[in-house]
C-alpha cells in the first residue's frame, strides 16, 4: 500500500497515523476510567442499590446527555476559548484531546450504564440470598457478571473515538482525518492519500474490534467457569 | 495502588500541560494553512527560508477558525482568506488583522453545458449561484459585468438578490452552498451556474475541465479585492521575518509553480 505513495505522502501518512494513535490512546486513557465510574454510578442508582443524593446523579445524567447531543464539530469549537484560557493554546493537540476526552467520557458512561442495567437481574437476588454486602455485591457479582460486556462497551467507545478523532483536523489536531479529507478529498492531487488513510482507519477499527471480541469471549467463558 | 494511580494521573496531566505550552522560538514563523495549494506553497519555500535563517512551521486547521489563533498571537500569519472574510472577522472579534500580501486571484466563472454563448440563454433559465454573503455578491457582479443582469447603482460587494435592478432574461436564481452547486447544476441538466473551478465537479465527482466555461470573471480593481492573501496582525506586519517570508512568497519560484500546478483555478497576484 505504501508503494502507491511518493516520499512526501509517505511521511505525511506516517505522521498522521501516529497522531491518530496518540489522540486515540490519550483520550481513551482519560475517558475509559472516568466514564466507567460515571456509568457505574448511573446504573447503580438506576437499580436502586445506592439511594443517597439521587438528584446529583440525575444532574450528572443530564450533563452526559447534553455532551452527547452537542454536534461534535461544534463541541470542538466551543472548547477553543476554554482551552486558550486554561492551557494557553487554542489550536492543535490540547483542544483536540479535551474535546475527544469529553465526548469519550459521555459515550463510555452511557455504554457502561447500559451494560450494567442489562445484566441478568437474578444476580441481585442471588447476592442478597447469600447475604452479600453492597461492596461484595459489586465486587463479586456485578463486576464479574458485567466485565465481558464492559469490554465490548469499551471497544465500541474506542471505535467512536476513532471516528470523532477523524474530524479534529478542523482545530489543528491532524491525524488520518486530515490526510483523508483535507489533503485527500479536497485537494486535486490527493486521491491515493484519501484511500490509503481510509484503509488505515479500517485496519485500526478491525484490530480494536478483534482484540475486544477475543478478550470479551475469554472473560465470558471464565465467568461461566468453563 | 492508589498512590501509583495518583502519581500516574498527575504525571500525565503535567505532560499534557507541557505539550500545550509550545515554546515560542525566536526565529520560527508559524503560518496557518488549510486548503490546496497553500501547504504546498509553504513547503516549496521552507528550505529557502531555512537558509535565510527562518524556520517555518505549518499550522494546519480549518480555515473558518484559523483567524482566532492569529489574533491570539499563537501563530504569525495565515494564508486562507480574502479581504472580506478578514474584515468580517475583524468586525466580529474586534481584531486587527491586515492583508500583508495577495497571493492569487481565484478564477470565477459562469458555466453552461448547453449554451454556447450568453445570447443563447433563453428566458427564465434557472441559474445556480453561491449562497454565502461573500460569494453571492461576487457572482452577481460577474453576471452584471456579462450584461445578464444589472445591479442597483453603487452596490457591489454587498449585493443580495434584492439588489438586482433589472433581469432582462428573467433568470431564476437558486442559491446553493459552494460544495453543492455543481451537483445541483448537473441535476438540472447542466444549464447555468456560477462556480469556482475548484468546486466544479462532474457527475462522477471528479473536477471538471474548462470546456463548460461560458465566461470567466474579468480581473479589475473590484474583482482583485477578492485575492486570497497572506494575512498578519497589524503589530507584526513590519516584522523583518514576515517581510522576508513575503519576499520568498512572491518569488518567481512560487509564481511558476502556481502557474504550472494551479493555473486552471487561479492566477498569481504578484
Amino acid at each position: 500500500m505504501m508503494l502507491l505513495l511518493n516520499a512526501t505522502e509517505q511521511a505525511q501518512i506516517i505522521k498522521a497515523s501516529l497522531e491518530t494513535l496518540n489522540l486515540l490512546l490519550v483520550s481513551a486513557l482519560v475517558s475509559l476510567p472516568i466514564g466507567t465510574i460515571i456509568g457505574m454510578l448511573l446504573a447503580l442508582y438506576e437499580k436502586r442499590i445506592f439511594n443517597k443524593h439521587r438528584w446529583l446523579i440525575q444532574i450528572l445524567s443530564v450533563i452526559v446527555s447534553i455532551v452527547r447531543s452537542i454536534p461534535f464539530v461544534l463541541l470542538m469549537v466551543i472548547i477553543i476559548p476554554f482551552s486558550f484560557n486554561t492551557f494557553g493554546t487554542s489550536i492543535g493537540y490540547m483542544p483536540s484531546i479535551l474535546s475527544l476526552s469529553l465526548i469519550g467520557i459521555a459515550t463510555v458512561s452511557r455504554l457502561v450504564e447500559q451494560s450494567v442495567i442489562d445484566m441478568n437481574p437474578t444476580i441481585y437476588d442471588l447476592a442478597y440470598s447469600m447475604g452479600a454486602s453492597k461492596y461484595q455485591l459489586f465486587k463479586e457479582f456485578i463486576f464479574i457478571e458485567v466485565r465481558s460486556s464492559l469490554i465490548l462497551a469499551y471497544t465500541s467507545s474506542l471505535v467512536s473515538l476513532l471516528a470523532y478523532s477523524s474530524v479534529v483536523y478542523i482545530i489543528g489536531g491532524g491525524g488520518l482525518g486530515y490526510t483523508a479529507i483535507q489533503i485527500g478529498y479536497y485537494s486535486p492531487v490527493g486521491k491515493t492519500l484519501m484511500w490509503v488513510s481510509t484503509i488505515l482507519m479500517i485496519i485500526i477499527v478491525q484490530i480494536v474490534q478483534l482484540l475486544g471480541n477475543i478478550l470479551a469471549n475469554y472473560l465470558n467463558k471464565k465467568k461461566r467457569g468453563h | 495502588m492508589k498512590k501509583i494511580l495518583l502519581t500516574i494521573t498527575a504525571c500525565s496531566l503535567l505532560l499534557l500541560a507541557a505539550c500545550g505550552m509550545t515554546n515560542q522560538n525566536e526565529d520560527t514563523l508559524k503560518i496557518g494553512v488549510n486548503f490546496y495549494p497553500m501547504p504546498e506553497i509553504v513547503t516549496l519555500i521552507t528550505d529557502d527560508l531555512k537558509e535565510a535563517g527562518i524556520k517555518v512551521e505549518q499550522v494546519q486547521m480549518d480555515y473558518n477558525i484559523l483567524n482566532t489563533p492569529l489574533a491570539n498571537k499563537e501563530i504569525d500569519g495565515n494564508m486562507i482568506q480574502h479581504q472580506y472574510f478578514m474584515e468580517f472577522f475583524n468586525t466580529a472579534n474586534n481584531a486587527q488583522l491586515v492583508i500583508a500580501q495577495p497571493i492569487y486571484h481565484s478564477k470565477f466563472a459562469l458555466y453552461s453545458g448547453i449554451y454556447d454563448s450568453i445570447d443563447d440563454i433563453p428566458n427564465g433559465t434557472t441559474i445556480y449561484v453561491p449562497e454565502d454573503v461573500v460569494n453571492l455578491p461576487r457572482a452577481l457582479i460577474l453576471l452584471d459585468a456579462l450584461g445578464l443582469i444589472t445591479l442597483k447603482e453603487g452596490i457591489t460587494v454587498t449585493a443580495t438578490l434584492d439588489d438586482i435592478a433589472s433581469n432582462p432574461k428573467n433568470l431564476v436564481f437558486e442559491p446553493k452552498s459552494l460544495g453543492t452547486t455543481s451537483q445541483a447544476y448537473h441535476s438540472d441538466g447542466s444549464k447555468l451556474a456560477v462556480m469556482y473551478p475548484t468546486y466544479a465537479r462532474d457527475t462522477n465527482n471528479e473536477l471538471m475541465d474548462a470546456s463548460q466555461v461560458l465566461a470567466y470573471e474579468e480581473l479589475n480593481d473590484l474583482t482583485k479585492t477578492y485575492a486570497i492573501s497572506f494575512v498578519t496582525r497589524k503589530d507584526n506586519l513590519n516584522d523583518p521575518k514576515i517581510q522576508t517570508f513575503i519576499e520568498y512568497l512572491t518569488s518567481n519560484k512560487v509564481r511558476n509553480w502556481l502557474v504550472k500546478n494551479y493555473g486552471w483555478a487561479a492566477e498569481p497576484a504578484f
